[in-house]
């Protein structure tokens, strides 16, 4: 018996010299002891799915007949399509035709303007604002990729609550009994021991804000990431010339 | 030995052939026909989930089409019209009717109103409602007699080659642009000539594939 013809977990009982001749794919595998070598051993032995009891010919059998009867069912048909109309609709909006407004994005270097592509409320296309003076109509490639964070599947949705294994969905009005009584007891603290962290940001509402709850929580820390700032390459440049 | 195939056998080859040619015939004059959109799509008259009738609305009463359907000659699609719009006149006609029950319904929990389609292009189709009615092709060219449809029906085939007969020869669908919406208008006399200098001097209705197909 060559060591080709061995399955990743049979074993030989073949000798050199006296001395049984045993191999294994992994040091994992050479660990487990014989009862559990055993059970992988017998893994592939029958073609039932231990966890349904299904087997693989009837499995194959009923997902052939469902997608038949799949068929069957909807050719004969035009499907039905709905139009869903506004109940109240806005002024400024005619569907089909899109609607532009102007909005900035806040970064580490201070506000893009820019002109977004709406239609009927859904946000297609990022530019840069020609009235705006910092941008002048052009804008960088992170603003133009911006419009794919509303649609990421994986955005946040709602607050979640650290569970036994995971994370787990909550309610706002969750969040709300909770925030009411944790913030409540760390101002009775001034907020130490708490931290904020933020992005590097100009917005004046975030300034604002930051100012409120500097006045709440004065013994609160702030801490700034931005990966994407580039206080780093200044700093260099600052360095490179001798600016210091 | 036996003959093992009986002397009219000899006949099959002559007859088979055009046999065969008239069941392929046949085959093909069917599909043609039957399983064209003019005979599988008009006609279609799906249940709404309200009763509106356009025959009352837009026959007897003569609301202008634009009033509801307000976005045709701006945007690629007419639009059909928020809840808002039948409140204007039905919150204080018939308010109470059994029949706007589901469109009190929608106002007061503001869902919208499900409407069946009725006249659907298919995805890979570009077309758009502001060009045909700012050049002068009516509502009725696509539409039909709206204003004599108690149900809203499909009228027309829709398909492409019934798309491509106007836009090969626009003239005998042109309307004057303050006759739009009339659905009973009749040409006056010398209008064909009139529509023909009109189609002349029109930017020419596309009909290369792009055109639509974009």
């Amino acid at each position: 018996m060559s060591i080709e013809n061995l399955s990743p977990v049979d074993e030989t009982e073949e000798s050199l010299g006296g001395i049984p001749l045993k191999y294994w794919r992994s040091l994992d595998k050479r660990e487990l002891s014989l009862k559990e070598r055993e059970e992988l051993n017998s893994e592939f032995d029958t073609a039932a799915d231990p966890a349904t009891g299904m087997q693989r010919r009837n499995m194959l059998k009923l997902m052939g007949a469902s997608f038949a009867l799949a068929g069957a069912g909807v050719a004969c048909r035009r499907p039905e399509a709905k139009i869903m109309p506004y109940t109240k609709q806005a002024e400024e909006v005619i569907p089909g035709i899109a609607n532009y407004f102007a909005t900035s994005m806040p970064g580490a270097n201070g506000a893009l303007g820019l002109l977004i592509e709406s239609h009927e409320g859904r946000p297609t296309k990022v530019e840069g604002n020609p009235d705006h003076p910092s941008s002048l109509g052009a804008c960088d490639s992170f603003a133009q990729a911006s419009v794919l964070q509303l649609y990421d599947p994986d955005r946040s949705r709602n607050p979640t609550i650290r569970g036994q294994l995971a994370r787990e969905k909550a309610s706002w009005a969750a969040w709300d009994a909770y925030a009411a009584s944790h913030f409540s007891d760390e101002q009775r603290k001034d907020g130490a021991g708490m931290a904020f962290l933020i992005n590097f940001d100009d917005s004046p509402t975030l300034l604002r804000l930051k100012g409120e709850l500097a006045k709440r929580f004065s013994k609160a820390e702030w801490y700034f990431h931005d990966p994407m700032a580039s206080h780093g390459s200044e700093k260099g440049v600052e360095h490179f010339f001798w600016c210091q | 030995m036996a003959q093992i195939f009986p002397k009219w056998s000899n006949a099959i080859p002559k007859i088979a052939p055009p046999l065969l040619l008239l069941g392929a015939g046949c085959v093909v004059f069917v599909v043609y026909y039957w399983f064209s959109p003019e005979h599988t799509d008009v006609g279609y008259q799906p249940n709404q989930p309200v009763a509106y009738s356009h025959q009352l609305h837009a026959g007897k009463l003569g609301i202008d089409c634009r009033y509801c359907h307000f976005g045709v000659e701006k945007s690629s699609v007419a639009g059909v019209p928020p809840t808002q719009i039948c409140l204007n006149c039905h919150r204080s006609v018939l308010p109470d009717s059994m029949k706007l029950a589901a469109v009190m319904k929608s106002w007061k929990n503001d869902t919208p109103i499900p409407w069946v389609r009725v006249h659907k292009l298919p995805d890979y189709v570009y077309f758009d409602h502001s060009v045909h009615v700012n050049v002068g092709v009516g509502c009725i060219s696509c539409h039909g007699r709206v204003d004599s449809m108690e149900k809203m029906r499909l009228e027309k085939p829709l398909s492409m080659t019934w798309c491509l007969d106007c836009h090969r020869n626009p003239a005998p669908h042109l309307k004057p642009l303050d006759k739009i919406t009339a659905m009973d208008w009749i040409p006056p006399k010398g209008w064909d000539l009139e529509a023909k200098k009109l189609a002349a001097n029109m930017h020419a209705p596309i009909i290369s594939c792009s055109g639509c197909h974009r």
